[in-house]
């Protein structure tokens, strides 16, 4: 048994960390082009795909980097979401994953409907013309679509469900962008008598219930580690305001019901840092059942210290931790938004 | 003991149920109800709507032209406002600067302020916190120097609500810098928020709105006659304004308000939610409800003791608590709203699909304001206590 990283791994987490904290304090710059020239967007496919076979806790490394800095990556959507769709369908697509790993393409993960439960089958349907596929329907909140040049759209189909990959700009898909309250671009999309050839099925039948399902185990591990990232920058920031603010004449950090409010957050942090190393170990698992049991438990954990550590760094700050221009104000909405996650799904 | 009402408080129910629903417009009400900002024109229409009949004061006595209810009837008013999703008197005019005045304002100050003040045509700001005064009031140090029949005012004050709404802001300043305490040497001035000198920043909070402000002021002159009460006797009505504005801090309308549109989302096709999660959220909501109800009979406890002329410690309990409540309240509807919530708009963005998200963010700044929750369990700790 052992918790450290590797010599390899150790390395990645420095370079991921210097790359967004540059990133969050100068965003003028292509995050998402410097992440693909380090190599970070190809780390999780394999090799002959142009990727370089890295595993779920480098994965975890980099989601924990990013939140550390509070930088709003595409990643979660692009590679741990799109990207475990190709990596695990049955027949990769090959030079998709290629163009993804460079850095080249981008796609968005399509999946969330109003009013379904995420492990529901989907209300976008498509039928068949016998050689391809006319989809319609509506996915909410696509993280990213607005770069995305194409979309892995899960539909519903007579007797089953596919994963679609369609082009963005394909005739009858419309866009109408927003964004989510922790600052995340995102769009609704719709789908009106959109065709898509037979070769743009990524997956069918149980293979694609079951890509759906990774997808959805794949994200809760990347975004448990961000949760980690972003719960250890909103304690550094609380321990900070403890311990230079001062109120009847001495510093916060004196009194008793804040200190203990403190050791509080800490608790919860590490209880979620437990969790997210448990999901990036038990994510590749192959025992279906065991998985299931254990990333449920991963979103329990983490949605809850969420919850306590964002509520708490900013009540421990006062008034400038409900201001926009305050990063533990920032870090509360999209620790907020984990959290919902979390207790989705 | 006897949990009803007299018939004749049955009847004032009525009045103003009748009132309300004939007078609120339906925009405003709509706004409310979804827990939507408020534009200054709804706030302004609403007051003079209510001051028409007297009704927009409800604390102040008959002799200085309030309605000169019991505590009973003030109870009633508020409750049905709430649950009409009317908005409620401007509380920094109505609650706060109105009793200061009314108490300690010279007769030259009410014969100027009074009406106007509950008629909205001048819109109050207050100006106690500072950088490096927030729970610690007192600390506070805006100085104020005097200059012949002026003052010369400076410092910087913050989180002034709906300041950039306001012409005038009553404030807090230190005119005694070598008083023994610091309570000592402060006095309470009223500033014409036109004057030179001042300069309203806007503060955006999480919820993506702009309600809070910084106020500057450099070398603003105020002339003495718009300082109430007494020099260096300040803290005296700042403490008589905060504990007014303690009461009816419960908010026990507009937590109510929110568990209503819990009860729409759950039946709402949009939640998505799983039969698991259903059950789970009606559940809290049933348990929020039931504190919800405690909570109001301590609050007319605590309104019987008002009424019998005792003040009240256990007002803190009320801060506490109906603060917790809401802030659940706003949880348990962001988490059933779920997805169809996640959207977000900036004030000036037009609306959102659902206002949840920016509620919840919203109250997570109400057990910091108007006495932090620390504060007020201090509170019990020492003076309900006696520890």
């Amino acid at each position: 048994m052992n918790f450290d990283l590797s010599e390899d791994q150790a390395m990645l987490k420095d370079t991921a960390e210097r790359l967004f904290a540059q990133a969050a304090g100068d965003s003028s710059g292509d995050l998402w082009a410097r992440m693909a020239e380090l190599g970070l967007l190809a780390a999780p496919f394999a090799e002959e795909d142009g990727g370089l076979g890295l595993g779920p806790v480098e994965t975890m490394i980099l989601a924990e980097a990013a939140g550390r800095a509070q930088v709003l990556t595409p990643y979660a959507s692009v590679i741990a979401a799109a990207g475990t769709a190709l990596r695990l369908a049955t027949t990769p697509p090959s030079a998709l994953i290629s163009g993804l790993a460079g850095g080249e393409v981008r796609l968005a993960w399509a999946h969330e409907e109003l009013g379904m439960p995420s492990d529901q089958a989907r209300r976008t349907r498509a039928r068949s013309t016998g050689d391809g596929w006319i989809v319609t329907g509506r996915k909410i909140n696509v993280a990213h679509a607005a770069d995305a040049a194409r979309l892995a759209v899960t539909v519903t189909i007579d007797g089953g469900q596919l994963v679609l990959l369609i082009p963005s700009d394909a005739r009858g898909v419309s866009r109408r962008d927003y964004q989510l309250f922790d600052g995340t671009p995102a769009s609704e999309i719709s789908f009106y008598e959109v065709t898509a050839e037979a070769s743009a099925v990524l997956a069918s039948g149980g293979e694609a219930i079951v890509l759906m399902e990774r997808v959805r185990e794949h994200l809760t591990a990347f975004r448990a580690a961000e949760a980690v990232g972003l719960m250890q920058a909103l304690l550094d920031a609380t321990l900070e305001h403890l311990k230079t603010r001062r109120q009847f004449g001495e510093p916060l950090a004196s009194f008793q019901a804040l200190r203990h409010k403190a050791a509080d957050m800490l608790v919860a942090l590490e209880q979620a840092r437990s969790m997210a190393m448990l999901a990036a170990l038990s994510v590749e698992d192959a025992d279906q059942e065991e998985r299931r049991k254990t990333l449920a438990q991963v979103r329990s954990v983490v949605g809850k210290s969420c919850k306590l550590v964002g509520q708490t760094a900013v009540q421990l700050h006062g008034g400038i931790g409900v201001t926009e221009e305050h990063p533990v104000g920032r870090g509360f909405r999209q620790l907020t938004l984990i959290d919902l996650e979390m207790e989705r799904g | 003991m006897d949990l009803s009402f007299s018939p004749e408080d049955i009847a004032f129910r009525d009045q103003v149920r009748a009132f309300v629903a004939q007078n609120l417009s339906p925009d405003t009400r709509r706004k409310v109800e979804q827990g939507r900002a408020l534009d200054k024109a709804d706030v302004v229409e609403w007051q003079r709507t209510l001051n028409r009949v007297g009704w927009a004061t409800p604390s102040w006595p008959a002799s200085a032209g309030g309605p000169g209810w019991s505590a009973v009837q003030r109870y009633i008013f508020m409750d049905e406002l709430y649950a009409a999703c009317a908005p409620e008197p401007l509380s920094f005019n109505v609650s706060m600067i109105g009793p200061v005045l009314i108490a300690y304002g010279s007769d030259a100050q009410k014969a100027r302020f009074l009406k106007a003040t509950a008629n909205l045509d001048i819109w109050w700001a207050q100006g106690f916190s500072e950088p490096g005064a927030g729970s610690d009031l007192a600390a506070l140090s805006a100085t104020a120097v005097r200059d012949g029949d002026y003052y010369v005012v400076n410092g910087q004050k913050l989180w002034q609500g709906m300041a950039h709404r306001a012409d005038w802001m009553f404030t807090l300043v230190r005119t005694d810098p070598k008083a023994a305490k610091k309570q000592g040497g402060i006095s309470f001035l009223l500033i014409d928020l036109k004057s030179p000198g001042v300069t309203i920043r806007p503060i955006i909070t999480i919820d993506g709105r702009h309600e809070v402000n910084e106020v500057f002021l450099d070398d603003v002159r105020v002339p003495v006659g718009d300082r109430v009460g007494e020099e260096n006797q300040g803290w005296t009505y700042a403490k008589y304004l905060l504990s007014n504005e303690r009461t009816g801090i419960a908010r026990i309308g507009m937590t109510r308000r929110i568990l209503a549109r819990v009860a729409d989302a759950l039946a709402s096709v949009e939640a998505g939610l799983t039969e698991a999660a259903q059950a789970r959220h009606a559940v809290e909501a049933t348990a929020i409800e039931a504190e919800l109800r405690a909570l109001e009979i301590t609050q007319l406890r605590v309104l019987a003791a008002q009424q019998a002329g005792q003040t009240d410690p256990r007002s803190s309990i009320l801060k506490i608590k109906g603060v917790e409540l809401r802030q659940a309240a706003s949880e348990l509807l962001l988490r059933v709203v779920g997805p169809a919530g996640y959207a977000f708009a900036y004030e000036g963005q037009g609306e959102a699909p659902s206002e949840a998200a920016s509620n919840y963010f919203t109250l997570r700044a109400a057990s910091i304001y108007g006495g932090a929750s620390e504060v007020q369990k201090n509170i019990i700790a020492s003076s309900v206590l006696g520890l």
